[in-house]
């Protein structure tokens, strides 16, 4: 998935970028207003971890800007304005989640675990798909009751499609949300992370994810 | 004064009180002097009725008194007395009443009545009258030779009870009158000072539902009377002051709030972050590098709001002395050197070496580094920032000026309050925004004025003796 950090604060930022790719997100930052409505504009973030007050332009602008954008990120205020004005104030521009710093990264994660649920209409921690199950919670996978030993970058990849199940996932919708615009993979390196997670499935779970020469991969039900 | 109501009321009823109280004594005096003229009037009249009872034939004098008459000169119970005596002496009569006893005379014999007040012989207290009277001739046609009418002193007492009785007859009327009239002054003075307060009470009611949360605007009381508008316009202003250092210190204590929770959420984020990966060495030395700055940050802000509050609750001592200028902003000038170089400033300063102003030397230093630090980091870029002393007869006026595209009139207003900043974000890490709070803090509490001007691109921040602010001066 892949996240936007709006953020002022440099130790702020930089901690939430670190943190949350660790946890397998594809993160991009900015440190101003300005920055943030371009990159937001111009790439198809999941989730937008916005700051209120930003140098340049404030965040309620920002969401104010990205009213019209089509397929628009869900949008986390986190802010260390905690008066309800402020959250009400937030929510009607079209927050979507409410976050008052001091917050604990844990919470942080989760509620962006949320929004990337509610982005996918999935309401269940659990996706099921032949035997591969998926808790996006935990952020675990497993398939046929054994567990998937899995790198974060494998873990989002095989989300995602999860996330997507059953539709054309094109490598470019891969490699827009599951690696960020400052680290643009090579041309083969999603190719190389589907063949990686099909050997990890095992010769009964490579059918999961099947390859649309030309278009992309789908992850569904094995054919009979 | 406990309450005006009381102050009031006991005023006017103590007041009415003494004046009724000195009409009524006087009213007392007057009436009780009547009843006792009356009562002299009555022993005189009783003298001139043995008068009219004595005859004279020749040289016998007959007193022809009869007790069915006069009843009460023989009655046992109270009786009154009299006693007639010859000018030679001899008693002619007296009454049976004084059982053979004299009565006493007070003074000499006169042909005017004499009044006295002595104890009767029964004992009772009595009041005299004596005359000496000339006893009438039966028979005038005796002619030019008949003898010379007799002259007889003429003494009549009685007892005083219905004197007294009648004079504490007034008495209980001039104090059932004085009751009843301060009775009725009491009820109408409370009447009026409750009337007249009213106004005060609604005023009173009307602060008394103002809450701290919401000031009113205006407070709409009513017609007031002459006396009390002024009152209610300064409680008006009084209102809008309060509300003014109310939003002030809310606006003060959240910004407070969010520079404390930004860095706490910053160490917060940096710590959590690092240790969900302990296995990275570097990543770890890299976050316990942020978390010292971000806490050296938070101290530093700390500490000089701690300085503020110090100023504000007049803690700290400061001492005015000559201080040189001049070589101060050298020194805080070349200091600084570099962050004008960065920013291709060209300083100008026309402070010279020895020129001297009085005030708190560390005072005067942290100002004169705050303002010349703001200059240089908020010139418009290539400009030139200028430092000058101006001088007057009447004092001196340290100059510090920049060009700049950043600033409105309004905002000079906002410029020293806490955490103030152009960009309401935080783009500027590294400076609190208190700085200039601090230092017209300190500008205070030394006797010192710190005001801003803006002339087009033109941004000057004055330092002068607090009376000098506003006076033009020259170079």
């Amino acid at each position: 998935m892949r996240i936007l950090v709006v953020e002022d604060s440099e130790p702020l930022r930089e901690s939430l970028r670190l943190g949350l790719t660790r946890e397998g997100f594809a993160v991009d930052a900015a440190a101003d207003g300005e920055a943030g409505l371009s990159l937001a504009r111009n790439n198809p973030y999941d989730v937008l971890v916005l700051d209120i007050l930003l140098p340049k332009l404030d965040g309620m602008s920002v969401l104010a800007g990205l009213r019209e954008k089509p397929d628009r990120p869900h949008v986390l205020v986190l802010t260390a304005r905690d008066r309800v004005e402020d959250r009400v104030q937030g929510l009607n521009e079209g927050a979507d989640d409410y976050l008052v710093k001091p917050f604990a990264f844990d919470e942080l994660l989760a509620r962006i675990h949320a929004l990337v649920r509610r982005r996918y209409a999935e309401h269940s921690r659990k996706v099921e798909v032949g035997g591969l199950a998926l808790d996006l919670v935990a952020r675990t996978a497993a398939h046929e009751g054994q567990t998937l030993d899995l790198t974060a970058r494998e873990y989002a990849l095989l989300e995602y499609l999860a996330l997507r199940r059953g539709q054309t996932v094109t490598r470019e919708e891969i490699e827009d949300h599951v690696y960020g615009v400052h680290k643009l993979p090579a041309s083969n390196a999603v190719d190389s992370t589907v063949c990686l997670l099909r050997s990890k499935l095992g010769p009964a779970g490579r059918s999961l994810i099947r390859t649309l020469r030309g278009r992309g991969y789908v992850l569904d039900q094995p054919r009979a | 004064m406990r309450s005006i109501k009381s102050y009031l009321l006991s005023r006017l009823v103590g007041g009415a009180a003494l004046v009724l109280a000195l009409a009524g004594g006087a009213m007392y005096v007057v009436m009780t002097r009547a009843i006792e003229a009356q009562f002299d009037r009555n022993l005189t009249d009783r003298v001139q009725g043995f008068a009219s009872i004595l005859f004279q034939t020749g040289d016998d004098v007959e007193f022809e008194f009869s007790e069915q008459i006069m009843p009460d000169y023989g009655r046992t119970e109270r009786p009154a007395y009299f006693e007639l005596w010859f000018a030679d002496g001899r008693l002619l009569e007296r009454s049976d009443s004084l059982a053979g006893l004299d009565l006493v005379l007070a003074s000499e014999p006169e042909n005017v009545p004499t009044h006295w007040t002595a104890p009767l012989p029964d004992g009772r207290t009595g009041r005299y009258v004596s005359q000496l009277i000339e006893v009438h001739h039966v028979y005038p046609e005796e002619g030019p030779d008949r003898p010379k009418a007799a002259r007889v002193l003429v003494v009549v007492a009685r007892g005083t009870e219905e004197l007294v009785a009648a004079e504490l007859e007034v008495l209980l009327y001039c104090a059932a009158s004085f009751a009843l009239l301060i009775g009725l002054i009491a009820v109408s003075s409370w009447m009026a000072v409750e009337r007249g307060l009213e106004p005060a009470k609604r005023l009173a009611a009307k602060l008394d539902a103002v809450e701290v949360e919401h000031l009113p605007a205006h407070l709409d009381v009513g017609e007031l009377p002459q006396e009390l508008v002024p009152v209610a316009a300064k409680t008006d202003l009084l209102i809008r002051r309060v509300d003014t250092a109310l939003a002030r210190e809310r606006r003060t204590t959240a910004d407070i709030a969010h520079e404390l929770r930004t860095p706490i959420s910053e160490l917060l984020t940096v710590a959590e972050v690092a240790l969900r990966d302990g296995q990275d060495p570097e990543g770890s030395r890299r976050a316990l590098g942020t978390i010292r700055d971000v806490a050296a940050r938070m101290g530093r802000s700390v500490a000089t709001l701690l300085e503020l509050a110090r100023l504000e609750m007049g803690a700290s001592r400061l001492e005015r002395v000559p201080v040189d200028v001049g070589t101060m902003m050298g020194e805080l000038l070349r200091s600084l050197s570099g962050a004008a170089r960065a920013r291709s400033l060209e300083v100008a300063n026309s402070v010279a070496a020895g020129e001297r102003v009085e005030s708190d030397r560390e005072v005067l230093r942290i100002i004169l580094s705050n303002l010349l630090g703001n200059a240089l980091r908020y010139a418009a870029p290539a400009s030139t920032v200028a430092c000058r002393c101006e001088r007057s007869e009447s004092g001196w006026r340290l100059v510090i000026e920049n060009q700049t595209d950043e600033l409105q009139p309004a905002d000079l207003r906002s410029l020293s309050e806490p955490f103030w900043r152009k960009d309401h974000a935080r783009a500027d890490r590294e400076h609190s925004g208190l700085g200039l709070a601090l230092s017209r803090a300190l500008a205070d509490k030394a006797g010192l004025a710190l005001a801003f001007e803006l002339e087009g691109r033109t941004f000057r921040a004055v330092l002068a003796p607090r009376a000098r602010i506003d006076q033009p001066a020259r170079s």
